[in-house]
């Protein structure tokens, strides 16, 4: 169960500071999918950011699995980073000087896994992409490196999955494929999946859908989803 | 660091500079130490010297004269200015009698005024006339034997006077010679010695004599005989600048240094271990000097340390944010810098270490004859694993110590800015 208290995102001090979020709250239940839709500038990324223990919030509280994420110690928050919830980056962020392989048994390098192989291929293998393993990630499409990053994101077979428009970058076809990747694991392995994205026909497949405007909500539907 | 190469590469060439510099001076020195050490040991003879320190010596202008005879004199004794009391024989005589003290003799200052060769029409300059050692001084021999007894006829000649002649050494050993005096009324007295043997030139350390000096050594009984010839009926008879005291073993020193105070506390006591540790003193100031501009050198990379890895860290502000998005925790981040900025002191340590090395092994192999020929040793440079882990560790900890700053940066930096970072 994600649960989001009156969570408020100040940046900046003074007559010059901006609020990109205005007292969001929601609570989701634990499998569920979620769309979090708005124009740009809305709070999407930052609302998403604060879920996934990356960007700290001015007020309000996050809790997860019954605990407040941002009261915890530093180090049990890297742990929910790469434990607890795996995210997708629009822009990939691959170290494009290292093979696929590497790129993906990141998370579990952080984690001290000493068989972290076995794993990544179990995951390349989930995203169809088992033999570009040995490949260097700048030589790959598009489509393939966002499914690189699908990768790096589930290996550590996260609670939550997190995706910043995943499809913002690819082409119809490429997309689709990423879609049917997300919903399967959302679907198999019962993993949270929360989206942020532009695309109209990605949104409509999700049942839990909120829509957000200057920082706040302006819209919401769904039966797992509770504001 | 694989990154940028050339960046990298150039700070460990810097710290391999500094690393080379300090290692090879340590060599230097520890060579240089163990010359002196070898050189001296062959001089280590239980001596002490004593003199007497006067007891106006905080008097301000010149003595007053004094009809009957100085009783004081400013001198300079081993490179040191003092002013002394002339000792007399009864106070001489008296350390003799003090437990662990072989032998007492003073200070007979005398002069020859030619030597001669028997069967030879010519006569010589002496230039110096030595007492007999009690140090080994077999390793010096060009011929003959140093005597372990000297009886009063026995005389050493140096090489030069074999030169000179153009005798060949060996034939010299068994030769009479004669060497002439001036007793006190100025009349010349001769005296006849028989060769033991020759010394070889002088090398390395030793007293500045030059390899063509006239040199003869002859036994303490003797020196104290023609000083009697020389000074008899002078004023300043039987008044000496310094005593010599023969120890029975080196153990004994600071019991008979003891003694010798308890009879006057004004005496002043040398041995050549103050001399030796005087030496040892300047060596490792030069030695701590010369590190110290090394450490310069060094201080100096460390700045290429902190700046490689600052350049680094902003170069990958971005990986640096993906990897704390993926859970990694600031003290791994600060790690990897650091662990980054060790490796870069520990690449230039052994760079610098090694080329040192292979310094030490040229000149040690070109130059050895020439170092053995000037009396140095066989080796210039003498690099111990002591220099090498002393040199590797402190590097290790310099560039750790660098390496802070830029590791900090990395570790304070916000996810989700560095991931944005262009």
């Amino acid at each position: 169960m994600i649960e989001v208290n009156k969570v408020s995102k100040i940046y900046g001090q003074g007559p010059a500071s901006f609020k990109a979020l205005n007292e969001v709250s929601f609570k989701l239940q634990k499998g569920a999918n979620l769309v979090i839709l708005g124009k740009s500038g809305s709070g999407k990324s930052t609302l998403m950011h604060t879920l996934a223990g990356l960007d700290r919030p001015t007020f309000g509280s996050i809790i997860i699995n019954d605990k407040d994420l941002w009261s915890r110690k530093q180090k049990d928050i890297d742990a929910y980073r790469n434990q607890t919830v795996g995210f997708v980056f629009q822009d990939f962020y691959l170290q494009n000087e290292e093979t696929v392989l590497e790129n993906v048994m990141v998370p579990l390098e952080i984690r001290g896994v000493a068989d972290r192989k076995p794993k990544a291929y179990e995951a390349l293998t989930r995203l169809e992409i088992k033999d570009k393993a040995n490949n260097l990630t700048r030589n790959l499409s598009g489509g393939e490196k966002q499914r690189v990053c699908l990768a790096r994101a589930i290996i550590g077979q996260p609670e939550i999955l997190f995706a910043d428009e995943p499809t913002g970058n690819l082409d119809s076809k490429t997309s689709e494929k990423v879609e049917e990747i997300l919903f399967k694991l959302n679907n198999e392995l019962g993993t949270t999946l929360v989206v942020v994205t532009h695309n109209e026909d990605l949104a409509k497949r999700f049942a839990n859908k909120i829509i957000l405007k200057d920082g706040q909500i302006i819209a919401h539907e769904g039966r797992e989803l509770t504001v | 660091m694989r990154r940028n190469k050339s960046r990298t590469v150039l700070t460990v060439l810097a710290l391999s500079i500094g690393a080379f510099t300090l290692v090879l001076t340590l060599g230097l020195s520890n060579a240089l130490r163990t010359s002196v050490n070898s050189q001296l040991s062959l001089a280590t003879n239980n001596e002490l010297t004593v003199t007497l320190t006067a007891e106006n010596k905080n008097q301000t202008g010149v003595a007053e004269y004094n009809p009957k005879g100085t009783t004081t004199k400013a001198t300079e004794f081993r490179g040191e200015s003092m002013t002394i009391q002339f000792l007399s024989k009864e106070q001489i005589d008296a350390f003799a009698r003090i437990f662990g003290v072989r032998r007492v003799w003073p200070n007979n200052n005398i002069s020859a005024e030619y030597l001669q060769l028997e069967g030879n029409a010519k006569k010589y300059v002496v230039d110096n006339i030595n007492e007999q050692s009690y140090s080994d001084q077999a390793k010096n021999m060009l011929a003959g034997t140093y005597p372990a007894n000297w009886s009063e006829s026995d005389i050493i000649l140096s090489q030069s006077y074999a030169d000179t002649l153009g005798v060949a050494p060996s034939d010299l050993v068994g030769k009479t010679v004669t060497l002439g005096f001036l007793d006190a009324k100025a009349k010349n007295v001769e005296q006849k010695f028989t060769i033991a043997g020759v010394l070889k030139k002088p090398t390395g350390f030793g007293p500045d004599q030059s390899g063509t000096a006239g040199i003869i050594t002859i036994s303490i009984d003797s020196m104290a005989k023609i000083y009697e010839t020389e000074f008899a009926g002078t004023r300043d008879f039987n008044q000496f600048t310094y005593a010599n005291v023969l120890l029975q073993s080196a153990d004994n020193e600071t019991s008979v240094r003891s003694a010798i105070t308890a009879l006057n506390k004004n005496y002043s006591i040398s041995s050549l271990s103050d001399i030796v540790s005087r030496i040892k003193t300047v060596l490792n100031t030069v030695t701590y000097a010369l590190a110290g501009f090394s450490g310069i050198a060094l201080l100096a990379a460390a700045f290429g340390i902190i700046n490689t890895q600052l350049m680094s860290v902003f170069e990958r502000t971005k990986e640096i944010g993906l990897l704390k998005a993926l859970g990694m925790p600031n003290k791994k981040i600060r790690n990897l810098f650091s662990v980054e900025a060790i490796l870069i002191g520990l690449f230039g340590a052994s760079v610098g270490i090694i080329f040192a090395f292979g310094v030490e092994i040229f000149v040690n192999t070109v130059f050895r004859q020439r170092l053995i020929d000037i009396g140095f040793g066989s080796h210039a440079i003498l690099i111990s694993l002591t220099n090498v882990l002393i040199v590797a560790a402190g590097l290790g900890l310099l560039s750790f110590i660098a390496g802070v700053f830029p590791a900090r940066k990395a570790q304070k930096l916000d996810p989700i800015q560095a991931l944005r970072e262009e």
